[in-house]
Protein backbone atom coordinates (compact mmCIF):
# COMPACT_ATOMS: atom_id res chain seq x y z
CA UNK A 1 0.00 0.00 0.00
CA UNK A 2 3.11 2.56 1.04
CA UNK A 3 4.95 1.63 -2.49
CA UNK A 4 1.59 2.08 -3.80
CA UNK A 5 1.22 5.55 -2.75
CA UNK A 6 4.39 6.74 -3.06
CA UNK A 7 4.15 5.60 -6.81
CA UNK A 8 1.17 7.64 -7.71
CA UNK A 9 3.12 10.69 -5.80
CA UNK A 10 6.07 9.60 -8.14
CA UNK A 11 3.94 9.63 -11.00
CA UNK A 12 1.93 12.52 -11.21
CA UNK A 13 4.77 15.29 -12.43
CA UNK A 14 4.28 13.32 -15.45
CA UNK A 15 0.55 13.58 -16.15
CA UNK A 16 1.94 17.15 -17.50
CA UNK A 17 3.16 14.85 -20.64
CA UNK A 18 0.33 12.87 -20.85
CA UNK A 19 -1.89 16.28 -20.91
CA UNK A 20 0.47 17.89 -23.52
CA UNK A 21 0.67 15.21 -25.88
CA UNK A 22 -2.84 14.48 -25.47
CA UNK A 23 -4.37 18.01 -25.77
CA UNK A 24 -1.89 19.58 -28.88
CA UNK A 25 -3.29 16.15 -30.73
CA UNK A 26 -6.58 17.25 -30.11
CA UNK A 27 -6.30 21.22 -30.50
CA UNK A 28 -4.03 20.17 -34.07
CA UNK A 29 -6.80 17.40 -35.02
CA UNK A 30 -9.61 19.67 -34.79
CA UNK A 31 -7.76 22.33 -37.34
CA UNK A 32 -6.97 19.30 -39.75
CA UNK A 33 -9.85 17.20 -38.88
CA UNK A 34 -12.56 20.80 -39.56
CA UNK A 35 -9.64 20.88 -43.23
CA UNK A 36 -10.63 17.32 -44.06
CA UNK A 37 -14.46 17.75 -43.59
CA UNK A 38 -14.48 20.78 -45.57
CA UNK A 39 -12.70 18.72 -48.36
CA UNK A 40 -15.43 15.90 -48.10
CA UNK A 41 -17.86 18.61 -48.22
CA UNK A 42 -16.95 20.66 -51.51
CA UNK A 43 -17.62 19.52 -54.92
CA UNK A 44 -13.79 19.14 -56.22
CA UNK A 45 -13.79 15.57 -57.06
CA UNK A 46 -9.83 15.10 -56.53
CA UNK A 47 -10.17 16.58 -53.15
CA UNK A 48 -12.62 14.63 -51.90
CA UNK A 49 -11.01 11.38 -52.71
CA UNK A 50 -7.66 12.58 -51.26
CA UNK A 51 -9.57 13.18 -47.99
CA UNK A 52 -11.87 10.08 -47.69
CA UNK A 53 -8.63 7.98 -48.43
CA UNK A 54 -6.80 9.66 -45.87
CA UNK A 55 -9.60 9.22 -43.16
CA UNK A 56 -10.18 5.01 -44.52
CA UNK A 57 -6.72 4.67 -44.21
CA UNK A 58 -6.56 6.44 -40.51
CA UNK A 59 -9.26 4.85 -39.75
CA UNK A 60 -8.02 0.85 -40.35
CA UNK A 61 -4.51 1.65 -38.50
CA UNK A 62 -4.20 0.98 -35.18
CA UNK A 63 -2.60 3.85 -33.16
CA UNK A 64 0.87 2.46 -32.12
CA UNK A 65 1.05 1.54 -35.87
CA UNK A 66 1.18 5.65 -36.79
CA UNK A 67 3.09 6.01 -33.71
CA UNK A 68 5.98 3.59 -35.02
CA UNK A 69 4.89 4.93 -38.57
CA UNK A 70 5.61 9.01 -38.11
CA UNK A 71 8.32 7.78 -35.75
CA UNK A 72 10.52 5.80 -37.74
CA UNK A 73 8.81 7.14 -41.26
CA UNK A 74 9.45 10.49 -40.97
CA UNK A 75 13.06 10.67 -40.18
CA UNK A 76 13.69 8.17 -43.49
CA UNK A 77 11.15 10.88 -45.43
CA UNK A 78 12.86 13.83 -44.32
CA UNK A 79 16.44 12.40 -44.59
CA UNK A 80 15.25 11.89 -48.36
CA UNK A 81 14.85 16.01 -48.86
CA UNK A 82 17.97 16.33 -47.35
CA UNK A 83 16.52 17.69 -43.69
CA UNK A 84 18.20 16.37 -40.92
CA UNK A 85 15.49 15.25 -37.88
CA UNK A 86 17.05 13.22 -35.75
CA UNK A 87 17.15 15.55 -32.81
CA UNK A 88 13.53 15.96 -32.69
CA UNK A 89 11.85 15.40 -29.25
CA UNK A 90 9.98 12.16 -29.39
CA UNK A 91 7.16 14.11 -27.74
CA UNK A 92 7.16 15.82 -31.49
CA UNK A 93 6.80 12.19 -33.22
CA UNK A 94 3.71 10.84 -31.20
CA UNK A 95 2.13 13.72 -31.04
CA UNK A 96 2.21 13.65 -35.27
CA UNK A 97 0.65 10.28 -35.01
CA UNK A 98 -1.99 10.97 -32.88
CA UNK A 99 -2.98 14.15 -34.30
CA UNK A 100 -3.33 12.50 -38.16
CA UNK A 101 -5.40 9.69 -35.54
CA UNK A 102 -7.82 12.93 -34.33
CA UNK A 103 -7.80 14.77 -37.32
CA UNK A 104 -9.43 11.49 -39.19
CA UNK A 105 -11.50 10.18 -36.50
CA UNK A 106 -12.82 13.89 -35.99
CA UNK A 107 -13.11 15.05 -39.75
CA UNK A 108 -16.14 11.85 -39.85
CA UNK A 109 -17.76 13.58 -36.09
CA UNK A 110 -17.11 17.20 -37.48
CA UNK A 111 -19.12 16.72 -41.30
CA UNK A 112 -22.03 15.18 -39.79
CA UNK A 113 -22.75 17.65 -37.21
CA UNK A 114 -22.26 20.19 -40.27
CA UNK A 115 -24.56 18.38 -41.99
CA UNK A 116 -26.92 18.55 -39.26
CA UNK A 117 -27.37 21.96 -38.98
CA UNK A 118 -30.75 23.26 -41.41
CA UNK A 119 -30.09 24.69 -44.48
CA UNK A 120 -32.06 27.47 -43.47
CA UNK A 121 -29.81 28.35 -41.15
CA UNK A 122 -27.47 29.68 -43.99
CA UNK A 123 -30.65 30.95 -45.60
CA UNK A 124 -31.76 33.30 -42.86
CA UNK A 125 -28.11 34.48 -41.58
CA UNK A 126 -27.61 35.64 -45.71
CA UNK A 127 -30.86 36.92 -45.54
CA UNK A 128 -30.11 39.09 -42.44
CA UNK A 129 -27.19 40.71 -44.50
CA UNK A 130 -24.62 39.14 -42.79
CA UNK A 131 -21.55 38.08 -45.12
CA UNK A 132 -21.42 33.91 -45.74
CA UNK A 133 -18.09 34.08 -43.49
CA UNK A 134 -19.82 36.29 -41.07
CA UNK A 135 -23.48 33.69 -41.03
CA UNK A 136 -20.52 30.77 -41.07
CA UNK A 137 -18.61 32.06 -37.58
CA UNK A 138 -21.65 33.36 -35.70
CA UNK A 139 -24.40 31.39 -36.73
CA UNK A 140 -23.10 27.86 -38.41
CA UNK A 141 -19.74 27.04 -36.29
CA UNK A 142 -21.75 27.13 -32.90
CA UNK A 143 -24.18 25.12 -34.07
CA UNK A 144 -21.79 22.35 -35.18
CA UNK A 145 -19.70 22.74 -32.38
CA UNK A 146 -22.36 22.18 -29.62
CA UNK A 147 -23.83 19.59 -31.98
CA UNK A 148 -19.91 17.70 -32.01
CA UNK A 149 -19.24 18.79 -28.48
CA UNK A 150 -19.99 15.29 -26.73
CA UNK A 151 -18.21 13.49 -29.69
CA UNK A 152 -14.91 15.94 -28.92
CA UNK A 153 -15.37 14.91 -25.27
CA UNK A 154 -14.89 11.26 -26.34
CA UNK A 155 -12.00 11.97 -28.06
CA UNK A 156 -9.85 13.76 -26.14
CA UNK A 157 -10.68 11.01 -23.86
CA UNK A 158 -9.61 8.69 -26.35
CA UNK A 159 -6.32 10.78 -27.18
CA UNK A 160 -5.58 10.78 -23.37
CA UNK A 161 -5.99 7.26 -23.17
CA UNK A 162 -4.14 6.01 -26.91
CA UNK A 163 -0.98 9.03 -25.36
CA UNK A 164 -0.16 5.90 -23.32
CA UNK A 165 1.16 3.86 -25.88
CA UNK A 166 3.95 6.40 -27.07
CA UNK A 167 6.30 4.76 -24.27
CA UNK A 168 7.12 2.27 -27.09
CA UNK A 169 8.91 4.75 -28.77
CA UNK A 170 10.59 5.92 -25.22
CA UNK A 171 8.12 8.83 -24.47
CA UNK A 172 8.81 9.03 -20.77
CA UNK A 173 4.73 9.80 -20.09
CA UNK A 174 2.88 8.56 -17.04
CA UNK A 175 2.95 4.96 -18.92
CA UNK A 176 6.62 5.65 -19.17
CA UNK A 177 7.30 6.55 -15.72
CA UNK A 178 5.80 3.55 -14.66
CA UNK A 179 7.58 1.04 -16.58
CA UNK A 180 11.07 2.92 -15.69
CA UNK A 181 9.35 2.63 -11.50
CA UNK A 182 8.77 -1.24 -12.55
CA UNK A 183 11.75 -1.82 -13.65
CA UNK A 184 13.93 -0.12 -10.78
CA UNK A 185 11.80 -2.61 -8.48
CA UNK A 186 12.52 -5.63 -10.45
CA UNK A 187 8.68 -6.46 -11.33
CA UNK A 188 8.46 -6.96 -7.59
CA UNK A 189 5.92 -4.30 -7.28
CA UNK A 190 4.29 -4.27 -10.60
CA UNK A 191 0.62 -4.96 -9.82
CA UNK A 192 0.82 -1.57 -7.65
CA UNK A 193 2.49 0.47 -10.29
CA UNK A 194 -0.50 -0.62 -13.04
CA UNK A 195 -2.78 0.35 -10.33
CA UNK A 196 -1.12 3.68 -9.66
CA UNK A 197 -1.38 4.36 -13.59
CA UNK A 198 -4.69 2.92 -14.00
CA UNK A 199 -6.09 5.33 -10.63
CA UNK A 200 -4.10 8.42 -12.71
CA UNK A 201 -5.30 7.82 -15.79
CA UNK A 202 -9.17 7.12 -14.69
CA UNK A 203 -9.38 10.70 -12.90
CA UNK A 204 -7.79 12.43 -15.57
CA UNK A 205 -10.58 10.87 -18.19
CA UNK A 206 -13.16 11.74 -15.06
CA UNK A 207 -11.88 14.86 -14.73
CA UNK A 208 -12.02 15.49 -18.33
CA UNK A 209 -15.42 14.16 -19.59
CA UNK A 210 -16.54 16.28 -16.49
CA UNK A 211 -15.15 19.57 -18.14
CA UNK A 212 -16.82 18.65 -21.47
CA UNK A 213 -20.26 18.32 -19.64
CA UNK A 214 -20.42 21.31 -17.80
CA UNK A 215 -19.13 23.18 -21.01
CA UNK A 216 -21.97 21.09 -22.95
CA UNK A 217 -24.55 22.60 -20.34
CA UNK A 218 -23.37 26.03 -20.89
CA UNK A 219 -23.44 26.32 -24.35
CA UNK A 220 -26.53 24.66 -24.38
CA UNK A 221 -28.05 27.65 -22.10
CA UNK A 222 -26.56 30.12 -24.61
CA UNK A 223 -27.92 28.63 -27.73
CA UNK A 224 -31.22 27.50 -26.00
CA UNK B 1 18.35 3.73 -42.38
CA UNK B 2 16.75 3.43 -45.92
CA UNK B 3 13.60 2.51 -47.07
CA UNK B 4 14.10 -1.22 -49.04
CA UNK B 5 10.68 -2.27 -50.28
CA UNK B 6 11.81 -6.10 -51.72
CA UNK B 7 12.47 -6.34 -47.53
CA UNK B 8 8.81 -5.04 -46.52
CA UNK B 9 7.35 -7.38 -49.45
CA UNK B 10 9.05 -10.48 -48.25
CA UNK B 11 8.49 -10.45 -44.87
CA UNK B 12 4.62 -9.05 -45.38
CA UNK B 13 4.36 -12.96 -45.95
CA UNK B 14 5.79 -12.90 -42.14
CA UNK B 15 3.64 -10.10 -40.94
CA UNK B 16 0.24 -12.35 -42.18
CA UNK B 17 0.98 -15.38 -40.30
CA UNK B 18 -0.15 -13.67 -37.11
CA UNK B 19 -3.64 -12.60 -38.36
CA UNK B 20 -4.88 -15.67 -36.68
CA UNK B 21 -3.66 -14.74 -33.76
CA UNK B 22 -5.48 -10.93 -34.19
CA UNK B 23 -8.55 -13.00 -35.21
CA UNK B 24 -8.88 -15.04 -32.45
CA UNK B 25 -8.07 -12.71 -29.71
CA UNK B 26 -10.74 -10.58 -31.59
CA UNK B 27 -13.35 -12.80 -31.91
CA UNK B 28 -12.84 -14.47 -28.48
CA UNK B 29 -13.39 -10.87 -27.05
CA UNK B 30 -16.49 -10.55 -28.90
CA UNK B 31 -18.37 -13.34 -28.59
CA UNK B 32 -18.19 -13.26 -24.58
CA UNK B 33 -17.89 -9.65 -24.34
CA UNK B 34 -21.31 -9.13 -26.31
CA UNK B 35 -23.23 -11.20 -24.21
CA UNK B 36 -21.80 -10.17 -21.23
CA UNK B 37 -22.27 -6.53 -22.40
CA UNK B 38 -25.96 -7.43 -22.79
CA UNK B 39 -26.61 -8.05 -19.34
CA UNK B 40 -24.46 -5.28 -18.16
CA UNK B 41 -27.01 -3.35 -20.17
CA UNK B 42 -29.95 -4.86 -18.73
CA UNK B 43 -28.58 -4.88 -14.98
CA UNK B 44 -28.09 -1.00 -15.59
CA UNK B 45 -31.73 -0.36 -17.01
CA UNK B 46 -33.24 -2.61 -14.22
CA UNK B 47 -30.88 -0.57 -11.69
CA UNK B 48 -30.75 -3.71 -9.80
CA UNK B 49 -29.23 -2.69 -6.41
CA UNK B 50 -25.57 -2.89 -5.60
CA UNK B 51 -24.98 -4.78 -8.96
CA UNK B 52 -25.61 -1.05 -10.36
CA UNK B 53 -23.30 0.79 -8.39
CA UNK B 54 -20.99 -1.89 -8.98
CA UNK B 55 -21.30 -1.76 -12.99
CA UNK B 56 -21.08 1.88 -12.62
CA UNK B 57 -17.53 1.87 -11.10
CA UNK B 58 -16.26 -0.91 -13.40
CA UNK B 59 -17.60 1.25 -16.41
CA UNK B 60 -16.07 4.33 -15.73
CA UNK B 61 -12.94 2.53 -15.06
CA UNK B 62 -12.58 0.31 -18.38
CA UNK B 63 -13.76 3.72 -20.32
CA UNK B 64 -10.92 5.87 -18.36
CA UNK B 65 -7.94 3.59 -18.51
CA UNK B 66 -6.12 2.64 -21.74
CA UNK B 67 -6.46 -0.83 -22.83
CA UNK B 68 -2.39 -0.88 -22.80
CA UNK B 69 -2.64 -0.81 -18.71
CA UNK B 70 -5.76 -3.29 -18.73
CA UNK B 71 -3.62 -5.67 -20.52
CA UNK B 72 -1.19 -5.13 -17.99
CA UNK B 73 -3.51 -5.63 -14.91
CA UNK B 74 -4.94 -8.80 -15.94
CA UNK B 75 -1.69 -10.07 -17.21
CA UNK B 76 0.42 -9.39 -13.60
CA UNK B 77 -3.07 -9.56 -11.84
CA UNK B 78 -4.50 -12.75 -12.60
CA UNK B 79 -1.38 -15.27 -11.53
CA UNK B 80 -1.68 -13.09 -8.53
CA UNK B 81 -5.24 -13.57 -7.70
CA UNK B 82 -4.88 -17.23 -8.08
CA UNK B 83 -2.01 -17.80 -5.86
CA UNK B 84 -4.06 -15.99 -3.46
CA UNK B 85 -7.05 -18.66 -3.62
CA UNK B 86 -4.86 -22.29 -3.89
Amino acid sequence: MEFFLTTVLKLIPFLRVTILIAFTSMVLGLIFGTLLAAMKLCHIRALKTIANLFTTFIRCTPVIVLIFLSYYGLPVLFGLAGIDINGVSKIVFSIIALTMYASGTLSEIIRPAYLSVDKGQMEAALMSALTPAQAMRLIILPQVVYVALPNFGNMLIALIQESSLAYLIGVVDVMGQAKIIDNMSYGAHIIEVYFAVSLLYWLLSLVTGKCVDLLSGKMGKVLG
Amino acid sequence: MNFDLNFAIQNLWMAFSGIPTTLLITFVAAVIGIPLAFFIALARIRKVPLLDQFLTLYLSFMRGTPTIVQIYLVYNGIPIIIKMIV
